[in-house]
């Protein structure tokens, strides 16, 4: 395919057509009115401003003699959780934060976000009245999911941990509760508070991402950061591909038609960096058995094509059970889906 | 009269009611027709987010500097709300995929088909939000591989990769259109 002659096809869309003078008529009522507001707003800004610092002095003032609560700090007696009732948060409608802050826009799902308050909840909807799972320490950071949501004039998103790859560092255990320090949990957000205060902020991934990643990197990788930095891309990696261990057990959570993704294959083939590396490398192959992909003896140095955050992950959530279906989809896409496969003499 | 103007004079226009209307009758069509040649004959979209770019420049002219072209600006802003709409819209068409996987195992049809807008229109339609945007803004905007990465957030082998299955996935769905 040439690329003038994508050009060129394109180039048919340049379009020649008017915009709707009733649209144009309305549009051009609504920036006046946004440029009234704008240059009122101004002026008013001006007073404000004296009145805010004030205010701002006299608040900081009374904060530190604790006349006034913080209210997102973490408060046992205030905690749904610990009272075993889901009661309305205090977070959202206590607040001692000035308003007039501008509303941050909506973050883009798949963006890694972190939280810029102590104490935030970890909730099961997007209700101050929805169950809490737990708070989240400040800095704790995470992937939007799903959402905005907007409730109780708060934006909600459905972020979920970066978690951890097999066989490290800490123990995610269920239910949630308390301080959430283990990054292995998936709940609704606040985004903002009423005023528009951030309480979620976009940032990088934490290391970055690797431009050609290895089997080694992507395997090691924080699992949601591989849908952070990697969806929609097509990966090409080069890694031992050891025998694997004998005695899989065998997985019967899923809809039958992703039990490959949610399960992953039964003879649980996986990649390495190093050659001669036994029963199982750090990144895991999933292959869907109707892509018609076979993979070869072990034992040897392949050249796999691959992605992660595969469609069919959307249908992950569809199996009835006990497992969040948020979470056993956002568990699909983090997933390696092999798309082609060849041996090769090394790495 | 011109509206290459320098910096704080879009404010003045602003103020003066009649300026500001032949202002916005001279620049509207051009970046409605911007972002209409973007949004695959969607006009309720191309109406959407030509008011997101107006309003959002008003409110932010104190931030054109005059230094390009009013509309060269006023499109600047209309692509990164393109981009905000398709990352928001990415997770939807990336259920589209199954269909363009779907045709992956099926026959290759040639890649000339009819240069007409409607069929442009359609192959584009199938293909995912991520790589729809892509090659829009490659294609279309003419923008370097390494601005497109930046417009959409990913690095410039990523956004080489998704051109690379865009192309791919738009010859299949512009060719299989003159199949029937």
């Amino acid at each position: 395919m040439l690329d003038d002659q994508l050009r060129r096809l394109l180039r048919t869309l340049d379009d020649r057509s008017d915009p709707d003078p009733a649209f144009a008529d309305a549009l051009f009522e609504r920036l006046s009115l946004v440029a009234h507001n704008e240059r009122r707003s101004r002026g008013v800004m001006v007073l404000l401003a004296a009145a805010l610092l004030t205010a701002t002095l006299a608040a900081g003032a009374a904060l530190g003699s604790g006349l006034i609560p913080v209210p997102w700090t973490s408060d046992r007696d205030d905690d749904p959780v610990a009272q075993g009732t889901p009661t309305p948060s205090p977070v959202a409608s206590e607040s001692a934060r000035p308003s007039g802050t501008p509303a941050p826009s909506a973050i883009p799902a798949d963006s890694v976000v972190r939280t810029t308050v102590d104490g935030l909840q970890l909730r099961e909807s997007f209700s101050t009245r929805a169950t809490s799972l737990g708070t989240l320490p400040n800095g704790s950071i995470g992937l939007v999911v799903g959402g905005p949501r907007v409730a109780e004039g708060m934006p909600w998103y459905l972020v979920a941990a970066p978690s951890l790859p097999p066989n490290t560092g800490c123990a995610g255990s269920l239910p949630l509760s308390g301080e959430l320090t283990c990054p292995t949990w998936l709940g609704w957000i606040t985004g903002a508070d009423v005023d528009g205060t951030a309480w979620l902020t976009t940032t990088d991934v934490p290391g970055g991402c690797p431009e050609e990643p290895g089997a080694d990197e992507l395997g090691t990788m924080q699992p949601g950061f591989r849908i952070a930095c990697y969806a929609g891309a097509e990966l090409t990696l080069r890694g031992w591909y050891p025998a694997p261990p004998t005695g899989q057990s065998t997985c019967a959570v899923a809809d039958p038609a992703v039990t490959w993704l949610v399960c992953g294959d039964p003879d649980a083939p996986t990649l390495a960096a190093e050659e001669g590396t036994v029963d199982v490398g750090p990144l895991r192959l999933t292959v869907d058995p109707a892509s018609g992909v076979v993979l070869p003896e072990p034992g040897r140095w392949l050249e796999v094509i691959g992605h992660v955050d595969d469609p069919a992950s959307e249908r992950c959530g569809d199996a009835p059970g006990d497992l969040d279906p948020a979470w056993l989809i956002f568990h699909c896409r983090t997933q390696f889906v092999v798309d082609a496969v060849r041996p090769v003499s090394g790495p | 009269m011109t509206y290459d103007q320098p910096a704080g004079s879009l404010e003045s226009i602003v103020r003066d009611e009649r300026a500001f209307r032949a202002w916005y009758d001279e620049v509207l069509p051009r970046v409605y027709r911007y972002l209409a040649a973007r949004t695959g004959g969607d006009v309720t979209l191309a109406e959407e987010l030509t008011q997101q770019t107006f309003v959002e420049a008003i409110r932010h002219r104190g931030s054109f500097d005059g230094r390009s072209d009013v509309v060269t600006w006023l499109c600047a802003i209309g692509r990164h709300r393109l981009v905000d709409h398709y990352r928001r819209h990415d997770r939807e068409a990336r259920r589209q995929d199954r269909l363009i996987e779907a045709h992956r195992l099926g026959k290759q049809p040639a890649w000339d088909g009819p240069a007409t807008r409607d069929a442009v229109e359609r192959a584009l339609a199938v293909l995912p939000a991520d790589q729809r945007l892509a090659l829009i803004l490659r294609y279309l905007d003419d923008l370097p591989v390494r601005d497109v990465a930046h417009a959409i957030g990913r690095t410039e082998k990523a956004t080489e990769s998704l051109l690379v299955r865009a192309r791919e996935n738009f010859r299949r769905a512009h060719g299989g259109q003159t199949d029937a």
